[in-house]
């Protein structure tokens, strides 16, 4: 039986309109990975992502997630499998942070008893330091402190798969660390989109380069980031520094 | 916003039951509330002699005064819950009933049947014709507004504000060739809003209608707090955005369509109730469904026993009294409100 968190994509093209945004992209995401999704602006990361969760359809080739199709799968049954953190701010007017993490609860009823889920919740929350803004109106809260109240409501939705959007933006270096650390240990398949390149090489286990829409390189870190690539992706001259485990630092110009 | 325990919505319940019995009371023909029991009493069995005073009275309470009630206590709901689902839907706060073209739809219709003289159907030929208006309307907003098997927020609001334009500029073209003075009577009440014609006989088709449309609604209450989010988030947690969009704006078309057919358009109620509960209770659809049911009741019952009482013997369109005191108080929640 193949593992639930395995997903892959097999000759994907994505288009909106007359125009290709994403052209032959065919990978395997091992259960438990972390992979990062690294390219210039417009290059189709976030476009990506959306296809991987199924809310864009892509015009030619297959995603399965689990060894199943992505097409097919319900809506409900596909929230349970994989959940989403946006880079920008979702409409959060009215809502406390009580009522927008219960949110998260909407795919797993039927599946989980409401009170085990709370006991969870309220966990999270104080793992993730939200456990005293629990009554908060999301209106109030800083950037950073809603980027992990949206993640700790994805990790709610119990998925085998965690899209992850930009989710270092609006975080302080010490949240940053923190944040990555965390989901380095989880045991769900993880794939994000970072544009902190040295970040991306400290936590991922492999990168994924993008180009116009096609991959560029697919690899661990210490293979694909090189000042060849950096400086053909992105235009900007950069020294590697390098140790036995792999890459310690980039460094700019 | 506050909490909402048990004791919060048993409270409420009882308020609306008050509203409503005040309502009863009060009018050009003077009630008391010993009068409402009194006679309340004899229908549910303790017999008595009816002096003919008593019997004036109770044809006044149940004949006239309750039907209005009631109608103006179930429009106020139906276009209450209406509005706070369609600002879920197309994720506007402006969204309100009149978006579905709804009231301009049935007012054509209506004043079609007025102007021309058709009675093919009777007396029922006004309200019919008002409902399949009604109906007509919001069925050709929906259909424009889909895009293959997606259904657009941008295009509904455009295409509703267009269609409704041009259906009451076709209405303000029948009401220009109206001639009699009854005539230009009955136009006002659609073009206005009324309670006044409402019988007894008219009550159980919007009362199903609405309790219908309560309990539907009140179960998708989750479904639209995920609305709520944008759209990739909202699918992310498993929501069939497209499919709950159809569905609801179907049962709020209907809705509508029914309360308008029988009290004329009555603006600013489905807009400004649920904008005044969201202040007071948030966001959350959990406590705005039964929020809007017992809030719309209660405004509109309150509204209309001041369009009879005000400028009595004479009576106010209801539009105009829902708009004067629903504003204030709006604005004045609005400034005091942080979030």
């Amino acid at each position: 039986m193949i593992d639930p968190r395995a997903l892959a994509m097999q000759n994907v093209s994505v288009s909106i309109g007359t125009c290709m945004i994403l052209q032959n992209i065919s990978f395997d995401v091992k259960p438990s990975e972390c992979w990062g999704i690294i390219g210039p602006n417009g290059s189709g990361k976030s476009t990506l992502l959306k296809t991987l969760l199924g809310f864009l359809r892509p015009c030619q080739g297959t995603i399965s997630i689990g060894g199943r199709p992505l097409r097919h799968m319900p809506a409900l049954e596909r929230s349970r499998k994989m959940a989403y953190v946006q880079q920008e701010g979702t409409s959060m007017q009215g809502f406390k942070v009580r009522s927008f993490l219960e949110l998260a609860f909407h795919p797993l009823i039927g599946f989980q008893d409401y009170g085990e889920w709370q006991a969870e919740c309220e966990v999270l929350c104080q793992e993730f330091d939200l456990k005293d803004k629990w009554d908060f109106a999301l209106s109030v809260l800083s950037g950073g402190e809603r980027q992990r109240l949206m993640l700790v409501q994805s990790l709610l939705q119990k998925p085998h798969i965690l899209l992850l959007d930009e989710l270092t933006n609006h975080l302080d270096i010490y949240f940053q660390l923190e944040i990555l650390k965390k989901l380095k240990q989880l045991p769900q398949t993880k794939l994000m989109v970072l544009h902190d390149l040295n970040l991306a090489a400290r936590f991922c286990d492999r990168i994924l380069l993008l180009q116009d829409g096609r991959i560029f390189a697919n690899g661990e870190p210490s293979a694909v980031l090189n000042e060849d690539s950096i400086l053909r992706l992105f235009g900007v001259k950069s020294r590697i520094h390098r140790q036995a485990a792999g890459i310690s630092h980039i460094q700019w110009g | 916003m506050i909490k909402m325990s048990r004791w919060s919505w048993l409270f409420a319940v009882l308020l609306l039951l008050l509203i409503m019995l005040l309502a009863l009371a009060s009018g050009s023909a003077s009630l008391s509330l010993i009068d409402i029991f009194t006679s309340l009493g004899h229908h549910l069995g303790e017999g008595q002699e009816w002096s003919d005073d008593r019997q004036g009275k109770d044809v006044i309470l149940w004949s006239i005064r309750f039907p209005r009630v009631m109608l103006a206590g179930l429009s106020g709901a139906g276009l209450s819950l209406v509005g706070a689902t369609i600002q879920a839907l197309v994720r506007n706060p402006m969204a309100d009933p009149w978006l579905l073209g709804v009231s301009s739809g049935a007012s054509l219709g209506a004043v079609l049947v007025i102007v021309s003289g058709l009675s093919l159907f009777g007396l029922a030929s006004i309200h019919l014709m008002a409902f399949l208006g009604a109906l007509a309307a919001a069925s050709v907003i929906y259909f424009i507004s889909r895009q293959g098997a997606h259904f657009s927020s941008t295009r509904l609001i455009f295409t509703g504000l267009a269609i409704s334009f041009s259906l009451e500029a076709l209405t303000q073209i029948l009401i220009f060739t109206a001639n009699h003075q009854a005539q230009m009577q009955n136009v006002m009440f659609w073009t206005m809003g009324s309670l006044g014609g409402a019988e007894n006989k008219d009550l159980p088709l919007p009362a199903v209608s609405v309790m219908l449309g309560f309990i539907l609604l009140f179960r998708c209450r989750n479904q639209l707090n995920v609305a709520c989010l944008n759209e990739v988030k909202a699918f992310s947690l498993g929501l069939d955005f497209n499919a709950l969009r159809r569905h609801l704006f179907l049962l709020c078309a209907a809705l509508t369509s029914v309360i308008v057919s029988m009290t004329g358009s009555i603006g600013f109620v489905g807009l400004m109730v649920p904008h005044v509960l969201r202040l007071i209770l948030g966001n959350d659809y959990r406590l705005l469904i039964p929020g809007c049911l017992l809030g719309g009741a209660g405004f509109m019952i309150i509204a209309d026993a001041l369009a009879r009482h005000l400028f009595s013997p004479h009576e106010i369109p209801i539009g105009v009294i829902t708009a004067l005191l629903g504003s204030p108080i709006f604005i004045v929640l609005m400034r005091g409100s942080h979030d």
